[in-house]
Parts: C-alpha cells; sequence; structure tokens
C-alpha cells in the first residue's frame, strides 16, 4: 500500500492506494490513486511541499504526484521567522 | 448468579468493543490513528519515519542532526521543540536558522518539515530561512553559503 500524508494543525491526514490493483485497472483502486493525486496537486497550490520517502534513503523532493512511491509527506509552506 | 451474570455482560462488552475495533480497521485502515490527537499522531508518524531508534535519540537529546546533503561537515541541528536551527559545522556552531510554517502544526511535524525540507532541497531551505549568528539575535541575511 502506498500512503500520501498531509501535514496540518491537525496532524497529518493520511490517504492510501494499491499501486499494483490499480496498474491492473481496478477501478476502486484507480479511484484510490486519483483521489491522491487531487489532494496532492490542492496541497501543491497553497504552497506546500511534497516529499517521496523510500527507507534508508533521504528525502527526494517531488513536483508531480508519483503514484508508485511507497509514501508521500507533504509538508506546509514555510517562510523566516524571528524563532526568538 | 449475580457474578455469573456480570461477567457475562463484560464478555460481552469486550467482544463487542473488539468487533467495532476489528470492523474500523478493515474498512479505514489506520482510523486508531485518527483518534489521537495531533501530537500523538505527529511523534508517531515522525518515529515511523526516523526510526524507533533515531526518534529514542530525539527524545533524549532534544534535537535530531540532520547532515547537509551538500555540503561536507556541515550538520542541521533541528530542536525537538520549536526554535532555531543550529548550523554546526566541524563541531562549532556558525549559525541559527529560523524557518516556520504558514500554519501551526505540531512539534514533531515541526521537525520532521525541517529534516524534509534540509533533505530534499537544501538551497531553498537557506533562501526562505533567516539567518542569525551564533550568539545574538540581530538577523544576519537570507542567504548563508
Amino acid at each position: 500500500m502506498s500512503t500520501l500524508r498531509v501535514l496540518s494543525h491537525l496532524g497529518d491526514e493520511a490517504h492510501s492506494w494499491d499501486a499494483a490493483r490499480a496498474a491492473t485497472g481496478d477501478p476502486e483502486a484507480l479511484a484510490a490513486v486519483r483521489e491522491a493525486e487531487r489532494i496532492f496537486a490542492e496541497a501543491r497550490e497553497r504552497g506546500a511541499t511534497a516529499f517521496r520517502l523510500a527507507p534508508g534513503q533521504p528525502a527526494e523532493q517531488l513536483d508531480k504526484f508519483a503514484p508508485d512511491a511507497e509514501q508521500i509527506v507533504i509538508v506546509p509552506r514555510v517562510s523566516g521567522g524571528s524563532g526568538s | 448468579m449475580r457474578a455469573d451474570l456480570l461477567i457475562l455482560v463484560l464478555a460481552a462488552v469486550v467482544a463487542m468493543a473488539w468487533l467495532v475495533w476489528a470492523l474500523g480497521r478493515g474498512r479505514w485502515p489506520g482510523w486508531p490513528h485518527r483518534l489521537r490527537s495531533p501530537a500523538a499522531r505527529a511523534d508517531a508518524l515522525l518515529r515511523q519515519i526516523l526510526g524507533a531508534e533515531e526518534y529514542r535519540h530525539l527524545v533524549r537529546r532534544g534535537y535530531l542532526d540532520v547532515p547537509s546533503p551538500t555540503i561536507a561537515g556541515r550538520v542541521y541541528r533541528i530542536p525537538y521543540c520549536p526554535g532555531r536551527v543550529e548550523v554546526i559545522e566541524r563541531g562549532g556552531l556558525v549559525a541559527r536558522l529560523c524557518v516556520v510554517p504558514a500554519r501551526w502544526v505540531p512539534d514533531a511535524d515541526l521537525v520532521l518539515t525541517h529534516k524534509l525540507l534540509i533533505e530534499g532541497d537544501e538551497a531553498r531551505y537557506l533562501r526562505v530561512a533567516n539567518h542569525f549568528p551564533p550568539g545574538g539575535a540581530r538577523r544576519i541575511g537570507r542567504w548563508y553559503p
């Protein structure tokens, strides 16, 4: 199962899909992939940044949705602060 | 007789609770996760991504060290509580960085945000951050090499 997580003030919101089933054309799995893609695009429009995570590897920034990713984490838009 | 009835009722309640939990897990994977507080969920996610040992170190030491992907010998020290990220080179503190999210997120999610931004696009992280000298509060600019 693949998971998309969007960090927010509520903690993360997770959305999962089965990439293997989607590859076989399963309608339910394809719908889950489309929903994940929609969430991804919406978050990116708000200025959020997406990263693909894989065990033992550094995070890789994603500009486009990757349905084959094991885990995608979307972090909120950031700016410079005072941090006092 | 009453004790028997009580045990029967307790067993029924436990069975019902288990059934609801099991059905919920099947229908909505990860739903017990959604019942946790935002901070607890953020902590669980950070623990999952860092791994148990690195997460334990973070809790014990109060910071997470992320090596620079592009500059040898540089480490970013991310505090577990909100605060400035320290830039450490060859063991010495050389600057402090401040990057804040547009909306509040739990502390553990903030640690994760810093880590992912540094690993995924260090140059942009440094452009966005406000830079402060090691000892004082005076800002020294937005860009740090």
